[in-house]
């Protein structure tokens, strides 16, 4: 599909749009966290601790008196750099894997094949700790862990894309004129093959997001003091009835967040289907 | 070819898979860096503890060897010994895989029950406000963090209005939460799906057909489109299985159910290398085992599948 027809569909979509500017926001937050933020996010002050949300404190305080809103803005860096990190991580494992598969066939195909069908064997948390226990716990281990467990996604998409292209008549031109596979694979399939792996790359930050929330939940993911989401929801859980806002705001954060990829994936998804353009709107 | 040769041709497909599962976890304790009995005694062990655990685990052994003894093991339903609770990790895992799986299953149940009609309806119904305001809740729920959905969810019904447990385990009264907590993103899935394919479905000649002969219109979307849009339905189940059960592990936390997730999480914390290796291969083969059988009811329900 043509890049300003993608970009038309694109943008009369609703919930794409939406989406685009949710995540757009939580980028310029993160980008912009030592302006925005009103304390800094690890300043400690014994007094306020558990400050309901008032005009000092717009969300309040947490056991240590630690502005929420501080560490939700400042939190805002650490899921998003995760999200990129681990996510090019795997796309970095799948996309090429996907590729060989896809262009070569035969034994490689069933090996990469072989490796996608193990790797969904393990359910992700289960496979992100499995590799968390190898690696020891921190920011580091989960984008590797987490990187690693979403690779398959990228490779099945790659493969299936370029299993659809390989056999077209630009493919078979380029072959024509003496262009080595490498080129081929590199200015002929893999920018064609772009679109949907795009879908998944938006669809697939949103749940990198969770999973990070979720290993930092379980005080795996990032350690004190560090501000994150998760490992502040993992905190406010002993408040829950003292001071429930400890862990309203937060998870509505990664709600929100997750909420913009999914919207901007399906928006993006929509766009590329023109057989689903009659049905979704 | 029949049904049953088809399943024992899946059956039969399943093992390599099953084989490779069983080098990864058993590689798991190779791979973490340093001595796994060091890390698991601590420094203050005494040399005759560490030779004593080493022989144990068999780690004296070239590598093919333990790999051997380890799968033999394994057919004698043997996971070996837990470092620190010393006891066997079979007999630890049998009751808390019980109620991870009561947990999974009703959280599934909950889920198909739930978001097929809700999907139906919004396809019926398209473009109405129940459609906006269903798919809005579906997307909501594929969104949400499902220990963030468990607080809320324990702070209105169990703290506000008392009518469940907060933690614990027990009846059914303790079930309820966490189910519903579990099985709420994997709802939402469900219905998003049903409705996408229920409307691909509902355009098709057949069913124009059915609408002509005068068939009643819940007759029609129920006997004769639902049947085919339960396909796409049906092969969801089996990536839900292995959803469901990585999420039982957090809900478990959450919930403070005694479930296998639990135990998993305190044994990575204290370096319990024999429960990680056996949970995490309890629930791959669970998960293995989930897909099978929704591959088998998808050759059930399609009848494009030719055995």
């Amino acid at each position: 599909m043509k890049r300003h027809k993608l970009f038309f569909n694109f943008s009369k979509s609703t919930n794409a749009i939406i989406g685009g500017i949710i995540i757009v926001l939580f980028f310029l937050i993160a980008l912009l966290a030592p302006l925005l933020a009103p304390h800094p996010p690890n300043a400690l002050s014994l007094k306020d601790a558990l400050t309901p949300p008032c005009r000092e404190h717009t969300l309040g305080t947490d056991e240590f008196g630690r502005s929420i809103l501080s560490r939700i803005i400042f939190g805002a860096r650490v899921s998003l750099n995760i999200a990129l990190i681990a996510s090019a991580v795997a796309l970095g494992i799948g996309m090429p894997l996907g590729a060989l598969a896809g262009y070569y066939g035969g034994w490689l195909d069933s090996i990469v094949q072989g490796l996608v069908d193990l790797t969904w064997a393990f359910p992700t948390i289960l496979a992100a700790l499995a590799i968390m226990f190898i690696l020891g716990t921190g920011l580091h281990s989960v984008m590797i862990a987490v990187g690693v467990v979403y690779w398959a996604g990228y490779a099945r998409i790659t493969r299936g894309q370029f299993l659809a292209l390989r056999e077209e008549e630009y493919v078979q031109a380029a072959r024509a004129v003496g262009a080595s596979n490498l080129r081929i694979i590199w200015r002929h399939l893999l920018p064609n093959s772009l679109a949907p792996l795009l879908v998944q790359l938006s669809l697939g930050m949103g749940q990198v997001i969770l999973i990070e929330a979720s290993l930092s939940f379980l005080g795996l993911g990032a350690q004190p003091p560090t501000p994150s989401w998760g490992a502040m929801l993992s905190n406010g859980r002993a408040y829950l009835l003292a001071a429930p806002w400890l862990t309203l705001f937060p998870g509505l954060a990664i709600m929100l967040v997750v909420l913009g990829f999914n919207l901007m994936g399906d928006g993006l998804r929509d766009a590329l289907d023109p057989r689903l353009s009659h049905i979704k709107r | 070819m029949s049904i049953y040769q088809y399943i024992l041709k899946r059956i039969l497909m399943m093992l390599p898979v099953l084989l490779a599962v069983t080098i990864i976890v058993f590689s798991i304790l190779h791979l973490v860096p340093g001595d796994p009995v060091r890390l698991a005694l601590g420094e203050m062990a005494s040399q005759q503890a560490y030779d004593r655990m080493r022989a144990e685990l068999g780690l004296d052994k070239p590598l093919y060897i333990q790999y051997f003894s380890f799968l033999g093991r394994l057919f004698h339903l043997d996971l070996g010994k837990s470092v620190i609770y010393r006891e066997d990790v079979t007999k630890l895992l049998g009751g808390k895989l019980l109620n991870t799986l009561e947990l999974t299953g009703s959280a599934l149940i909950l889920s198909y029950f739930c978001a097929v009609p809700l999907g139906m309806l919004a396809a019926v119904k398209r473009n109405t406000v129940i459609d906006y305001l269903s798919m809005g809740l579906a997307i909501a729920g594929v969104s949400i963090p499902s220990f963030w959905l468990g607080f809320l969810l324990i702070s209105l019904f169990s703290i506000q209005l008392h009518w469940f447990p907060i933690a614990g385990y027990g009846g059914i009264k303790y079930l309820v939460l966490p189910a519903v907590t579990l099985g709420f993103g994997g709802a939402a899935q469900v219905a998003r799906m049903t409705r996408s394919s229920l409307l691909e479905v509902i355009n098709q000649d057949y069913i124009l057909t059915a609408k002509a002969k005068g068939l009643r219109y819940w007759t029609v979307i129920t006997k004769h489109a639902l049947r085919n849009a339960l396909i796409p339905i049906v092969t969801l189940l089996g990536l839900r299985i292995g959803w469901l059960i990585g999420g039982a592990v957090v809900i478990e936390i959450v919930f403070l159910r005694p479930g296998v997730g639990r135990l998993l999480v305190s044994a990575i914390y204290m370096r319990d290398f024999p429960i990680v290796q056996g949970v995490t291969l309890i629930l791959a083969v669970t998960v293995i085992l989930g897909n099978l059988l929704a591959d088998i009811l998808y050759a059930v329900v399609n009848p494009k599948v030719h055995y």
